[in-house]
């Protein structure tokens, strides 16, 4: 049961598997198929097939980078079906059936979703106005307004059922609503905490300072990414406890242990460097201690260079 | 702002909206979270877009309970409420553990009680007045009043020393008295069914816990003892003899009877001896089944004598407490449902010419037996034999 090599799948490169031909095992289609009801918006087995394959090879079946199974290999576990099932079908087939240009399937995302995209465009913005704009232009998107290559688009064709339709509504919401900001930064200066941080002249800097920035990079480099996203949301977004344990599902009071934790790890890191540098535990603790404002230590650029490089950031143009 | 939110084609390197949902949803499996995180880490961007959604997600699950629905009744609890309740979680823990305790607590006293009221209903009679703590809390004041030592109480008594209730009022010792149930509730009904509450079980026991009570304990309360006693012997109101006495005859009336004022009128003292006359000793035996073997549903009595229904509404008197029982002719339309007792006011005797000057002469009481059927029409007796309609 998974992916087994039949036929070619009509599709762009990196839609199928390492290049190979790939289709989704009979009785695992016939069980989702029955699951998710396709039918009633109009796709037929061949159009749910074509779909399922392309989120999965989108997303390596959930496989880890590298790991996706050889072509005309049969999966060594039954991964792939796991990650069909933990699909949002129901979530998947309407959004493409939307696509498609089917009447019911936009008459049932309407009454689904249309008010509470509006009403997620309105939070994400905080305006009234902004809001019913942003959802409007998203909604006419959605819809297939714009073209690209003689064709109508959706933006929906890029749902993959990981998540939850509202919550890919949402996400989107706030990705074009950040863009536009980021674009107009020079126009609505509201995201100071995001500026990038210039670069300051070279200044001669004591031994003693020049010795705890380098331990401090050291330090923050050795996080582990959890940590370091923690200490960038709650230090540099200035984000409360709560949001950022309503990201990662956890109570807020795991996040301020978290922190606390990690706070005293760098801590400890920076002392155990600086007296590799030469320093006696008391200097390098009377180091700790100096006025921040003599550091020339860049914060977020020590935490934006510590990054793993599995999603490097480009500046946007 | 049109132009301007059109996508942003060059952000290829960052995660697309799927994954970034996905994140936030925990749909990822660890070996691609984690990624995810380091990159959200470095890139203010994706967090602000993370952070954002999250933002709608929870005033999103906030919208629906301030929209109207086509189901009011089904609303979700104002943010307020689960933020309290989400940052309180642990105070559960307590209140769980109160509530287990105060249910632990009422059980055993339930329990204690229920104990209590049933060795007081497996003792003999004899037993049971000497053990009558009404007796003593009448007695004692008695005894105090002529002068001789109050008798020690024994140490188990003293969790209903009658120190610790108030003085009695007419109306409690009443309604002690003609809540006729308790002394006729079959031993098997449960503890509970034998102390209803207040308005709940008084129109099918008789109990004076109705709308009628209230007129009657007004006017009971302007009644002297001398005219309580003017009623004949024998049909002379059982809550004369415990308001003489100090106490209902029933245990568990004395639970919630309070113990009598210390200073009683001397005929009224003289009549506490009606306490452990054998006119309450029927009361605390069972009655005799009626005639028609089927279940009592109604009971009142006034004295020893004592009016039944049973349940299929056929109507029988008794005159000694209970022990015999003989039917009464039917003289009502409908199926009798329910007897009580009315206390009622006569009209004040006429007094003669000579002694015009005396001092006018309060109005008496006088008790009656009502009856009603189905339909809520009365009839009243006062003799539970001849009935006729209120």
């Amino acid at each position: 049961m998974g992916i087994a090599p039949l036929e070619p799948v009509a599709g762009t490169a990196g839609e199928t598997f390492s290049g190979a031909t790939a289709a989704v095992d009979a009785a695992l289609l016939d069980g989702l198929w029955q699951a998710c009801d396709a039918a009633t918006w109009g796709l037929d087995r061949a159009e749910f097939e074509r779909i399922l394959i392309r989120a999965g090879s989108a997303q390596s079946l959930g496989f880890p980078d590298g790991t996706t199974p050889a072509p005309r290999q049969p999966p060594a576990a039954s991964q792939p079906a796991e990650f069909f099932r933990g699909l949002r079908l129901d979530d998947l087939v309407l959004a493409h059936a939307c696509a498609a240009g089917n009447e019911r399937a936009w008459e049932r995302f309407i009454a689904l979703y249309r008010q509470p995209l509006t009403r997620a465009a309105i939070a994400t913005t905080r305006s009234e106005t902004l809001g019913r704009e942003l959802a409007d232009q998203l909604y006419a998107e959605l819809y297939g307004l714009a073209e690209r290559g003689g064709q109508r688009r959706s933006p929906l064709e890029s749902y993959k059922g990981r998540g939850s339709l509202l919550g890919w509504l949402r996400t989107t919401l706030a990705q074009r609503h950040v863009d536009h900001l980021r674009r107009n930064r020079h126009e609505q200066p509201i995201e100071d905490l995001d500026a990038a941080a210039p670069d300051s002249p070279p200044q001669t800097l004591p031994a003693e300072l020049a010795a705890l920035q380098r331990a401090l990079e050291a330090a923050l480099a050795a996080r582990g990414a959890e940590e370091r996203f923690l200490l960038a949301a709650y230090y540099l977004d200035g984000q409360t406890l709560l949001a950022i344990a309503r990201i990662l599902r956890v109570h807020e009071a795991t996040v301020s242990r978290k922190l606390r934790r990690a706070l005293k790890e760098i801590r400890k890191q920076v002392l155990r460097h600086l007296q590799m540098q030469g320093l006696s535990r008391r200097a390098a603790e009377e180091a700790l201690g100096v006025d921040p404002r003599d550091l020339d230590v860049n914060l977020k650029k020590l935490l934006q260079q510590s990054q793993t490089g599995a999603f490097p950031e480009k500046a946007p143009s | 702002m049109n132009s301007n939110l059109q996508p942003a084609a060059h952000f290829d390197s960052h995660p697309d909206a799927e994954i970034l949902n996905a994140f936030a949803e925990q749909a990822l499996r660890e070996h691609e979270r984690t990624p995810i995180l380091a990159h959200l880490a470095v890139c203010s961007r994706c967090r602000q877009i993370v952070a954002l959604a999250q933002e709608a997600a929870e005033l999103e699950d906030v919208a629906p309970a301030q929209v109207p629905s086509a189901q009011p009744a089904v609303r979700s609890r104002p943010s307020w409420f689960r933020n309290w309740f989400r940052n309180w979680r642990v105070a559960w823990l307590p209140v769980a553990a109160l509530v287990c305790l105060v249910t632990l607590t009422v059980v055993v006293n339930v329990r204690h009680f229920e104990k209590a009221s049933g060795s007081a209903k497996s003792a003999p009679p004899a037993q049971q007045q000497a053990m009558t703590v009404q007796q003593q809390a009448a007695t004692v004041p008695q005894a105090r009043q002529a002068g001789v030592p109050a008798a020690p109480v024994p140490a188990g008594k003293r969790a209903i020393s009658p120190r610790r209730h108030a003085p009695p009022s007419p109306q409690a010792l009443a309604e002690a008295a003609f809540s006729a149930q308790p002394a006729t509730v079959p031993a098997q009904e449960p503890a509970s069914s034998a102390m209803p509450a207040p308005g709940a079980a008084a129109p099918l026991h008789g109990s004076l816990y109705s709308t009628e009570a209230s007129a009657w304990r007004q006017q009971e309360a302007r009644a002297t003892t001398a005219q309580k006693r003017a009623l004949p012997a024998n049909e002379q109101p059982v809550w004369a003899a415990a308001g003489s006495a100090g106490a209902a005859p029933d245990r568990r009336l004395d639970m919630e009877s309070p113990a009598p004022a210390p200073a009683r009128p001397a005929g009224v003292a003289a009549n506490a001896a009606v306490t452990s006359s054998p006119v309450f000793a029927p009361r605390l035996t069972p009655p005799a089944p009626l005639p028609s073997g089927l279940a009592r549903v109604s009971t009142a009595s006034i004295g020893r004598r004592m009016v039944a229904i049973d349940s299929a509404g056929a109507v029988f008197l008794s005159l000694d407490g209970g022990a015999h029982w003989e039917p009464v002719a039917r003289q009502w339309s409908g199926q009798a449902v329910s007897v009580r007792v009315r206390i009622s006011s006569a009209a004040p005797q006429s007094a003669p010419e000579s002694s015009s000057l005396a001092a006018p002469q309060p109005a008496a009481l006088q008790s009656d037996f009502v009856v009603e059927n189905d339909k809520g029409e009365a009839w009243t007796s006062s003799d539970g034999r001849t009935w006729a309609p209120k």
